[in-house]
C-alpha cells in the first residue's frame, strides 16, 4: 500500500453497543442485523486503496463492483474469524487479520474507523505499541471519551450550549435535559397545555429510535401513557437521561432535516467532505440521503459549513480528532436548529466519499447522489447475482455517463437470501438521482418500509 | 396565617435514589429523612400544624413554641406505612379527615415538590400557588424537579446565558458514570482536580472527588471507588453525571462551602432569605451552618445574593414559584462559584426562619446563628430531651447577661442507636457563636455523661 491507503474498520456494532445493549433480544436481532448491513458501506468510504476489515466476510462479486463504481485500485477484505459485539475484540483474537493490519500500517496507511470507541481506541495503542507511530484518524491518548460526550444527546446539548457564540450557530431547539421518564412526562404534559409539542429523545438513542414526537395535538391524557409504552418498546427511553426539546415546525410542515459532515485533525482543522437533506419516515427515523448538486440551497449550505466549524472546535477543545456529522433541522425562518452530533461516520458518509471518487474535490457542484439505505426487498433474491441482474437496466454507468445506480449495502450472505439492501443513485441533479432511485425500487419490487420502522413503531395509537 | 406544613423530606429523598434502588440503600435513608422532620415546626408562622413522618417529644414542642413565642404549633404524625409521607396521609382516613376539616384558608407548605405531594394537594383543592407557601404550582413541579438535578440547572444556567452573572466550574454532563471516568482525563491532563456528581445527590453524598495527578494513589482509590459504586449505586447508574473542576481554597485547601436561600415570591420577585458558610464533615457532607453577622465577608454576601436574584428572576419566567437554595463555592482567590441549585427548602431554612422570628428581616446584620444538625452523642444510654433541657438551662445560666441562647432543633434522633441532637446557637457575631456552641457541647456532654462529638469549631 502506498501513502494514502487506508484501514477501515467497519465496527459499526461495536460503535452503538451503548443503545443495543439496552435492547431486548427480538429488537437486538434486527439492530445486529442492520449493523452487519451498515458495515459493508465502509467498502465506498475513503480513497481507493484501502485494507477494509468487516465482522462478518462481505461477497467478492459486491466488493468487486463497488470498487468498480468508485475506480478503487486496490480494495482487500478480511474478516475476522470470530466475531462477537466487538469488532476491536475479534481482531485482537485472529492474528491473521492482526498481521495483515500490522504490514498495511508499516507501509504508511492510515487507520480509519466508523465510531471511536474505547474498544478500537485500545487496538490502535497495541498496533502503536508494536508498529511504532502510525497514522490514525483518531482521538490521541485518553480523550476518546468526548466521542462518548459528544455524541449523546445531552452532552451535545451541554456543549452547543456552553457559551452565547455556539449557541448563535449551532441554535439548538429549546430543551432541558432531564434525570428520568416520570419527569419527562410531566414536562410534555406541562409544554402541551400551553400549546407547544415536544420531543423526547433517549439519550443513547440511534437512527431516530428513541425518539418520541409528540405535537401539540396529542390529547394531554394520552401523553403519560404514550411515552409510558414508548419506554416499554424502546427501553433506553425507559432510562435517563432524556432531553426533551421544543417541537421545530416549518409552517404546518415537518422540517427538512439536513446534515453536515466533516473531520477534524490533530492540527486541530475542521474539513467538510459533504452535506445532505435526509430523507426521512414520517416518525422521524432515517431513510436515506440527497448529496450534491442542488440537493441544498447555497445560504443553507453555508450555515451548515459554519455549523461544522463551530462542532469542530468544540470537539478539538476536548481533544476529539475523528470523523464526525451534525444533523439539524431548517424551521420556518430557514433557520438550521442543530439537533444531535454523531461523533462518527454517518449513514451518509459514503455518499460524500462516492462523490469525490467520481467527480473530483468539487463534486457537489457536478453531480447528485441520493441513497436508499433500508430497501425490504419485494422480489426474493437469493444472491447477490440475481440482485444485479434485477438492477440491470439502471446500473452504473448508465450508457456511459456518470448515471445509475449501484448497491452500497447489503445484508451478510446467508441461506435466507437477501432482505434488506442499501442502493445508491448517481445523477446530473437531485431528481435525476431520486428518480434512478425509484426506477431502481420498483425493479426490486421493494417496499420502503424497513423492519425497524414495524419494530420501533413511530405512531403508537393507544 | 394558618399553615398546614409537609415534612416530606424522606419522600423527598426517596425520589432522589431512582429506579431500581435496593431495600438496603433506601433504610439508609430512612433515619436522617425521619429525624429531620423535626426540623418542620421551625418553617411555619404563627399557628403552625406540621404533618410528620413520626410523633416528635411534646415537652420539646413546647418549649420551641413557648422560645419563639408561636400561638399554636402542633405535630400530626401520620400512621408511617410507607416512605411516602404524602401517600400515608392519603390512606390515612382519619388524619385526612382532620386536615380537610381545618385546611379552609390556611396555606400549605412542604420540603419539597414531589408527585405524592402533588396528588395530595389536588385531592385537598390547594394545588394552586395561592394556596401554598414556598412551592411552585403543582403542574409545574417537574421544573422544580429537573432544576433540582445537577445536569438540569447546569443546562439551564448556560442555555439562559447566565454565566457571566452566575459562574460554573468548568465541566460536562456526561451521559454516565464510565464516560466521567474516562473523562477525568481531560482534567487529570492540565493537572486539576475534578468532582463528579450524581444528577440528584444530597447533602453531599453521590460526589466523588478526583484530586489532580500530583497524588496519583489518592486518586487511583477515587477511581476505584468509583468504578465500585457503578455496579450497585443506584446514583450512579441510569442517570447524568457532572464533571466539574474540583475547586480549592488558598494554598490547595478545602474551598469555602456556601449557601444561600431565596424565595420567588408569587408577583416573580426574588427575596434573599439568608445564607451562610457551610460546616462540612470530610469536607465534603453537610453538618450545619454559620450564618450572619461575621460569617461571610460582604463581597461573598453580595456576590451570592447578586446571583440568587439572576437566578431567581431567570426560572421565575418560566413560571417557577417558592423557595430555593443556591450552593456556591469561594475558590483561593476570592472567586465565587455556583456549583448547585436545590429548587426546594434547604438544609439550613429552619436557622434563618428561628432567626428571623426572634431578631427581626435584618437578623443578618444583627446576629449570627451556628447550627449543628449533627451533634452526636456516640454511647450514651436512655438519652433523653431532659437531658438535653438540663444542659441549655444551665448554658442560660451562665450566659444570662449576654444575648446568646441555644435552641435544640432536631431531637427525635435521641431515640437512635447512636443518638445525636441538632441546635442551633445565636450570638453577636460568628465567633461568639462558635465559642457558644463549644461551651453548650461541652455542658450537653456533661448532662448526658458521655463526650459530644459535635465538630463545633
Amino acid at each position: 500500500m502506498s501513502d494514502g491507503a487506508s484501514i477501515i474498520l467497519s465496527n459499526v456494532l461495536e460503535g452503538y453497543l451503548p443503545f443495543v445493549r439496552t435492547l431486548d433480544p427480538p429488537s437486538r436481532r434486527i439492530w445486529d442485523l442492520a449493523c452487519a448491513r451498515t458495515s459493508s458501506l465502509a467498502v465506498s468510504w475513503c480513497g481507493d486503496e484501502k485494507l477494509v476489515v468487516t465482522p462478518q466476510a462481505l461477497d467478492p462479486d459486491f466488493v468487486t463492483d463497488v470498487a468498480r463504481v468508485i475506480g478503487a485500485g486496490h480494495v482487500e477484505c478480511v474478516t475476522p474469524s470470530h466475531t462477537g459485539e466487538s469488532l476491536s475484540h475479534a481482531v485482537l483474537h485472529d492474528e491473521l487479520v492482526l498481521d495483515t493490519i500490522r504490514s498495511n500500517l508499516r507501509r504508511g496507511a492510515t487507520l480509519r474507523a466508523w465510531s471511536w470507541t474505547r474498544e478500537v481506541c485500545a487496538l490502535r495503542d497495541l498496533l502503536a505499541a508494536e508498529v511504532g507511530n502510525f497514522e490514525s484518524e483518531s482521538p490521541p491518548g485518553s480523550s476518546h471519551w468526548s466521542a462518548a460526550y459528544l455524541d449523546s444527546k445531552s452532552g451535545f446539548r451541554d456543549s452547543a450550549v456552553r457559551d452565547a457564540a455556539r449557541q448563535t450557530v449551532l441554535n439548538p431547539p429549546f430543551g432541558w435535559i432531564c434525570s428520568d421518564l416520570e419527569t419527562a412526562i410531566d414536562t410534555v404534559y406541562s409544554w402541551n397545555a400551553c400549546g407547544l409539542g415536544a420531543v423526547v429523545k433517549a439519550d443513547k438513542g440511534a437512527g431516530g429510535v428513541g425518539t418520541v414526537v409528540l405535537p401539540p395535538t396529542t390529547p394531554r391524557q394520552r401523553i403519560g401513557a404514550l411515552l409510558t409504552v414508548a419506554a416499554r418498546i424502546c427501553r433506553p427511553l425507559a432510562r435517563g437521561p432524556l432531553v426533551i426539546e421544543e417541537l421545530v415546525r416549518c409552517g404546518n410542515q415537518p422540517p427538512t432535516t439536513v446534515s453536515v459532515f466533516a473531520v477534524t485533525n490533530i492540527r486541530g482543522e475542521t474539513v467538510v467532505h459533504g452535506h445532505s437533506r435526509f430523507a426521512a419516515s414520517e416518525g422521524g427515523r432515517y431513510l436515506g440521503a440527497i448529496v450534491g448538486r442542488d440537493a441544498l440551497e447555497s445560504p443553507i449550505r453555508e450555515r451548515l459549513d459554519a455549523i461544522a466549524n463551530v462542532a469542530g472546535r468544540i470537539a478539538t477543545e476536548l481533544g476529539y480528532v475523528g470523523p464526525f456529522g451534525v444533523d439539524g433541522l431548517v424551521d420556518g425562518g430557514d433557520q438550521v436548529r442543530c439537533i444531535e452530533l454523531n461523533a462518527r461516520r454517518t449513514l451518509a458518509t459514503h455518499l460524500y466519499d462516492v462523490g469525490a471518487s467520481l467527480a473530483g474535490p468539487a463534486w457537489q457542484n457536478i453531480i447528485a447522489l441520493a441513497s436508499a439505505d433500508r430497501i425490504e426487498l419485494g422480489k426474493h433474491c437469493e444472491s447477490y447475482g440475481q440482485l444485479r441482474e434485477q438492477l440491470a437496466p439502471s446500473w452504473y454507468p448508465i450508457a456511459g455517463a456518470q448515471r445509475g445506480v449501484f448497491v452500497a449495502s447489503m445484508d451478510p450472505p446467508s441461506s435466507m437470501g437477501l432482505r434488506e439492501v442499501g442502493l445508491v443513485a448517481i445523477g446530473e441533479e437531485s431528481r435525476d438521482a431520486s428518480d434512478l432511485l425509484r426506477a431502481a425500487h420498483r425493479a426490486l419490487g421493494a417496499d420502503i418500509a424497513p423492519a425497524l420502522d414495524r419494530t420501533f413503531p413511530s405512531r403508537l395509537r393507544i | 396565617m394558618k399553615q398546614f406544613v409537609f415534612a416530606n423530606i424522606l419522600e423527598y429523598n426517596l425520589r432522589t435514589l431512582g429506579v431500581g434502588t435496593s431495600e438496603f440503600e433506601m433504610a439508609a435513608w430512612d433515619i436522617p429523612g425521619t429525624d429531620l422532620a423535626d426540623l418542620a415546626v421551625f418553617w411555619g408562622g404563627d399557628d403552625t400544624t406540621v404533618l410528620a413522618p413520626q410523633d416528635v417529644d411534646a415537652e420539646w414542642l413546647a418549649d420551641i413554641a413557648g422560645t419563639l413565642d408561636l400561638r399554636r404549633l402542633r405535630v400530626w404524625a401520620s400512621c408511617g406505612r410507607t416512605r411516602s409521607l404524602c401517600d400515608d396521609i392519603a390512606r390515612d382516613g382519619a388524619l385526612l379527615g382532620a386536615i380537610r376539616g381545618e385546611v379552609g384558608g390556611a396555606l400549605l407548605g412542604a420540603w419539597g415538590p414531589t408527585p405524592q405531594l402533588g396528588t395530595l394537594l389536588r385531592e385537598l383543592g390547594m394545588d394552586g400557588h395561592s394556596r401554598t407557601v414556598g412551592l411552585p404550582d403543582v403542574d409545574l413541579f417537574w421544573l422544580a424537579w429537573d432544576l433540582d438535578s445537577k445536569a438540569g440547572f447546569r443546562h439551564f444556567i448556560r442555555q439562559a446565558r447566565l454565566e457571566e452573572w452566575v459562574a460554573m466550574p468548568e465541566g460536562f454532563i456526561v451521559p454516565d458514570a464510565e464516560t466521567a471516568l474516562e473523562a477525568t482525563a481531560y482534567f487529570s491532563g492540565q493537572n486539576r482536580g475534578c468532582v463528579l456528581k450524581t444528577a440528584h445527590g444530597t447533602a453531599g453524598f453521590g460526589i466523588l472527588r478526583v484530586p489532580p495527578v500530583g497524588t496519583i494513589p489518592e486518586r487511583d482509590r477515587v477511581l476505584r471507588e468509583l468504578r465500585s459504586r457503578m455496579r450497585f449505586d443506584s446514583g450512579w447508574i441510569g442517570r447524568p453525571i457532572v464533571i466539574e473542576e474540583w475547586i480549592t481554597g488558598r494554598f490547595g485547601e478545602d474551598a469555602v462551602s456556601v449557601t444561600a436561600d431565596f424565595e420567588v415570591q408569587p408577583d416573580g420577585n426574588t427575596y434573599y432569605l439568608g445564607g451562610g458558610r457551610m460546616r462540612m464533615k470530610k469536607s465534603q457532607y453537610y453538618m450545619g451552618v454559620v450564618c450572619g453577622r461575621g460569617a461571610l465577608s460582604v463581597a461573598i454576601t453580595e456576590r451570592t445574593v447578586k446571583a440568587g436574584a439572576v437566578v431567581g428572576a431567570a426560572v421565575a419566567a418560566h413560571g417557577f414559584r417558592g423557595l430555593f437554595d443556591l450552593d456556591f463555592v469561594v475558590s483561593g482567590d476570592g472567586s465565587v462559584w455556583v456549583t448547585e441549585m436545590n429548587a426546594r427548602r434547604a438544609s439550613p431554612s429552619h436557622v434563618f426562619a428561628i432567626a428571623r422570628r426572634l431578631r427581626g428581616d435584618h437578623w443578618y446584620d444583627d446576629c449570627a446563628v451556628l447550627a449543628n444538625d449533627h451533634c452526636t452523642l456516640a454511647g450514651a444510654h436512655d438519652a433523653s430531651y431532659r437531658q438535653v433541657r438540663k444542659a441549655i438551662e444551665r448554658f442560660q445560666c451562665i450566659t444570662r447577661a449576654s444575648s446568646v441562647s441555644v435552641i435544640p432543633t432536631i431531637v427525635s434522633s435521641l431515640r437512635r442507636s447512636v443518638p445525636y441532637i441538632g441546635y442551633a446557637v445565636l450570638a453577636e457575631d460568628a465567633e461568639r457563636a462558635s465559642l457558644a456552641a463549644q461551651e453548650f457541647e461541652r455542658l450537653l456532654a456533661e448532662a448526658v455523661g458521655v463526650p459530644v462529638q459535635g465538630h463545633a469549631t
